[in-house]
């Protein structure tokens, strides 16, 4: 049954952190400001401000001052992204580690879903699962399909690429080419539980900058995708509030170009950012998880409340 | 005329795409992490009968069509339309060129079933029932007996349609056909 399903999960994920003393925490679902990102529509509350697309900022304010590991399970909201993998609002797991590097965030995500699957095994079939995890730069999954490197690669060709796919003609940027490209030709095909690493610049967000083993310059971010599902994401977060403010403005830019309303800067998170200490931090989808898990065709099964 | 917008596009919506109306099978939001939000979605052309992929913009719209299925009842062709009646009570009929069949016409017997496609009120699809009972017509004499030697022959049915049939069905016999595949299904008792 669902109900137990997702009881379960959530249970085995507060028995991993708990036994590993990560404190969790809880911030207000309605937050002041919306998304900076360009693509995440935040769902207004008139008089109040938004409802928070993920609990990053407030989470990120609160390791300022308490600056030790955190985790939250909470809903978040995101507008119109309705489909068999996207709810308007959904459950998130997101967790900071304080001191530690993505390296170590990384063994640590794959250890936390071992270990949740090994905690519900007993009542739900998880062995379709049980493969070895994988690990892929960008580049090499770029290159392998499109035989360029995605961060060199020119924005015209970029824009041949996608056009032979059928792109929507509208103006693009570099990072929607990406997008685009990696969602219809990459994403699909990874099936074995699969850890992406070193992004795009264009497609830094909130992650630190760092170098790759041929001294390219890359976002120092990670994803992980499983059944052509992408379920958790994670940053070195940045702490350079001078660079964070770039970005921001950046997003404004772009949103102009899409004809958007810009989102007022954070200031608060400004703030709180060189206060932070240096953390890696995480968030996954639990719907995702459970639809991984149990091989349902649609995420809102899980919220039927008939 | 109403405008759909991508978020309402589900299999079975009527849409015109390229100036033809289509009949979406399926709808697929995709949304890359922070990325741009788009949607595949499979058409399938009414017209031409062709299978389209294509990807939108999330929240771009499609203009409805005006297409309605319905059963009918075949009655008859005078060779160059074919005429069939609703067989809801009304008594209407529409009459159907040769190209809205596409080829089904073999497959239509008096007073079956089937369905007609209409886009502003024109049939442009004829679909014949999955399963058709036909007499044959024409065929090389039958083995008496031999059901097992496992060959076949053509035969021709009583609406012009040649399929195989196995070596001891004679003229007269009543077959059953899968009008998708054009193959034998087996003897009809009468």
């Amino acid at each position: 049954m669902d109900l137990l399903f997702r009881s379960e999960i959530l249970k085995a994920i507060r028995k991993y952190f708990y036994s590993t003393s990560v404190i969790e925490v809880v911030t207000p679902v309605i937050q002041k400001f919306a998304s900076s990102e360009v693509f995440i529509e935040s769902i207004e509350v008139k008089n109040y401000g938004y409802l928070h697309t993920s609990p990053e900022h407030a989470m990120k304010h609160l390791l300022s001052k308490y600056k030790d590991s955190i985790f939250q399970i909470c809903p978040v909201f995101r507008a119109n992204e309705i489909g068999s993998f996207h709810k308007e609002e959904f459950q998130m797991l997101e967790w900071y580690r304080s001191s530690f590097d993505l390296t170590k965030l990384l063994e640590e995500t794959e250890k936390l879903l071992r270990f949740v699957l090994k905690e519900i095994a007993a009542n739900f079939d998880c062995a379709h699962l049980l493969f070895p995890f994988q690990k892929i730069s960008y580049k090499s999954l770029f290159l392998n399909t499109f035989s360029e490197n995605p961060h060199t690669v020119s924005l015209k060709k970029l824009s041949q690429l996608s056009k032979s796919l059928n792109m929507p003609n509208i103006n693009h940027s570099r990072s929607e080419y990406l997008d685009f490209l990696f969602a219809l030709k990459i994403q699909p095909k990874i099936m074995a539980p699969t850890f992406v690493f070193d992004y795009p610049l264009c497609q830094a967000a909130q992650a630190e900058i760092s170098f790759d083993d041929e001294g390219e310059m890359v976002a120092n971010r990670f994803e992980l995708f499983i059944e052509g599902v992408e379920l958790a994401n994670a940053y070195q977060e940045l702490r350079d509030s001078g660079e964070l403010l770039t970005r921001f403005n950046d997003n404004n830019a772009i949103r102009r170009l899409h004809g958007k309303k810009e989102v007022p800067v954070d200031y608060q998170l400004l703030e709180s950012l060189p206060l932070m200490p240096k953390c890696a931090g995480a968030s996954l989808g639990i719907d995702r998880l459970m639809k991984i898990i149990s091989g349902s065709p649609d995420i809102n099964k899980f919220y039927d409340t008939d | 005329m109403a405008n759909y917008s991508t978020n309402e596009f589900k299999s079975g919506l009527k849409v015109m795409l390229e100036g033809d109306p289509c009949n979406i099978i399926e709808n697929e939001f995709v949304k890359p992490g922070k990325g741009q939000a788009f949607n595949r979605v499979k058409l399938k052309n009414l017209r031409s009968g062709r299978v389209w992929e294509r990807t939108f913009k999330s929240g771009e719209t499609l203009e409805s069509a005006d297409v309605m299925e319905f059963e009918m009842e075949f009655l008859y062709s005078d060779g160059t339309y074919w005429h069939f009646m609703k067989t809801d009570g009304s008594f209407e009929q529409v009459a159907s060129d040769k190209a809205a069949l596409d080829g089904s016409e073999i497959w239509l017997n008096e007073t079956d079933r089937v369905t007609v496609t209409l886009w502003n009120d024109n049939p442009i699809l004829v679909t014949p029932p999955n399963f058709v009972e036909l007499a044959v017509i024409e065929t090389d004499p039958g083995l008496k007996g031999d059901t097992a030697s496992g060959g076949s022959k053509p035969a021709t049915l009583k609406t012009g349609a040649v399929i195989k049939v196995p070596l001891f069905v004679n003229i007269g016999e009543v077959v059953r056909v899968d009008t998708r595949t054009g193959e034998y299904q087996g003897r009809v008792k009468q």
